[in-house]
């Protein structure tokens, strides 16, 4: 029953900040409509980040305590950055093609980084194919997490040298309507975040993932 | 100390003798600086760009040969339980392999670098040491990285490909430092933007060192 409720909740809530960023919301002076994209796309990124932070640290507590429940939410917390960050990389395609009419550009820093961030995400579960279970599994398992999340900084600063900033830097949102929409976006991105973290622990405690 | 040295004259005596890595490396740069070579048209291949980033990437796969061959052939001789019974710690044996998986990239890129600059009609301007200190650097990520990942994946029965796979993710922003501080000494010589690059990666280089030294206790299976 109550994963019915939160997850009605949520579902409510994504509805309500999807109604917000795509009608209510009014255009944008510089990008259009096509801006409104960024109401999916700044929640997502943010929250891979926090995904993959969330997993480093679980992934640390797990070699220093050897916890099972640290490694499990390392898994799932990692799962969701996988999740996340293809529905970030594919709102920001869209978003490319309706702006830019093209759906990659190698010379955008961001979609480089976020590319290659999500790749480093991904590698964490060739590095957990087979053995489910397995001891020794775990432990490479998280010391990878800590040594990919070591890259990030240097992820960041190689995008930059090699690609140029044909992403937009910040669009302007002048509007108060425009601010509560992101805000209702951040809030209904924060409550599916929590709902997939939960279902995938909890799935997970039962052995099916 | 003694420990150290020992594994690393047995890792490249191992190899003079038996040949198992080295040939194939010095092939596989060989044969893919060749192909990027052609896969370039005239006017791309001779852009610093293009040949300080195939330079790199034949370099990358020539050195997972050997970072695979550093645990991987202990398992297959079933001499890593008396490796590890031996009285030395995990960090001086991945330090050993380090360095005997970082002798035989030396190797290859000695060979590799003189064909490589004819092929892409490459010139070094300016001081030869800035460029040895971007190959020392390049390859000091390339090593630890590699070898650590290495130590990880020894007893999984894919480690090859997923090695290549996890050191490539790892690996490609060093590498876009790497190519674009070998590119920046081609076309211009040693600027400031060449040392502070250079000044980065070997920032990059001591933090990938330390996370090594101190992740290896768990890295490395007992």
């Amino acid at each position: 029953m109550r994963w019915i409720l939160a997850t009605i909740g949520c579902a409510i809530l994504t509805a309500a900040a999807v109604y917000a960023g795509a009608v209510w919301a009014p255009a944008s002076q510089e990008g259009g409509n096509a801006y409104r994209m960024l109401y999916a796309h700044i929640p997502l990124a943010a929250h891979t980040l926090l995904a993959f932070t969330v997993a480093t640290a679980a992934g640390a507590v797990y070699l220093a305590r050897r916890n099972d429940a640290a490694d499990r939410l390392a898994r799932a917390a990692m799962a969701c950055g996988v999740l996340l960050g293809a529905a970030m990389m594919l709102s920001g395609m869209i978003w490319a093609r309706l702006a830019w009419n093209q759906w990659w550009d190698f010379r955008s820093q961001k979609l480089l980084f976020a590319l290659l961030l999500w790749f480093l995400m991904v590698g964490y579960f060739l590095v957990r194919a087979g053995r489910p279970g397995d001891a020794r599994q775990k432990t490479i398992a998280a010391v990878y997490c800590l040594i990919a999340y070591l890259d990030v900084p240097l992820v960041y600063f190689s995008s930059r040298l090699v690609a140029g900033d044909a992403h937009p830097a910040s669009v302007a949102l002048d509007h108060w309507q425009m601010r509560v929409a992101l805000a209702a976006a951040f809030l209904a991105a924060t409550a599916v975040h929590g709902l997939m973290l939960a279902a995938l622990l909890r799935r997970q405690r039962h052995g099916v993932l | 100390m003694r420990a150290f040295w020992a594994i690393v004259a047995k890792d490249l005596l191992t190899e003079l003798r038996l040949r198992q890595v080295l040939p194939t490396m010095l092939v596989l740069a060989l044969v893919l600086t060749t192909v990027f070579g052609l896969a370039a048209q005239d006017e791309v291949r001779r852009s610093p760009q293009t040949a300080a980033s195939a330079l790199w990437l034949a370099f990358v796969f020539a050195g997972l040969l050997a970072v695979e061959r550093a645990f991987a052939s202990e398992r297959e001789s079933r001499t890593m339980p008396a490796l590890m019974a031996a009285p030395l710690s995990r960090q001086t044996l991945l330090a050993a392999k380090c360095v005997s998986s970082g002798a035989m990239l030396l190797a290859v890129q000695a060979v590799m670098l003189p064909i490589a600059l004819g092929v892409f009609d490459f010139a070094v301007r300016g001081p030869v040491l800035p460029l040895a200190g971007v190959l020392l650097a390049g390859d000091a990520a390339l090593v630890v990285l590699g070898t650590l990942t290495g130590a990880m994946v020894a007893p999984s029965r894919v480690r090859g490909p997923l090695l290549s796979v996890l050191v490539l993710a790892l690996l490609v922003p060093m590498m876009i430092f790497a190519a674009q501080t070998t590119a920046e000494l081609a076309a211009a010589g040693w600027t400031p933007r060449a040392a502070s690059l250079l000044a980065a990666m070997a920032a990059a280089d001591v933090v990938f060192a330390a996370a090594a030294y101190l992740l290896c206790p768990w890295a490395v299976e007992s």
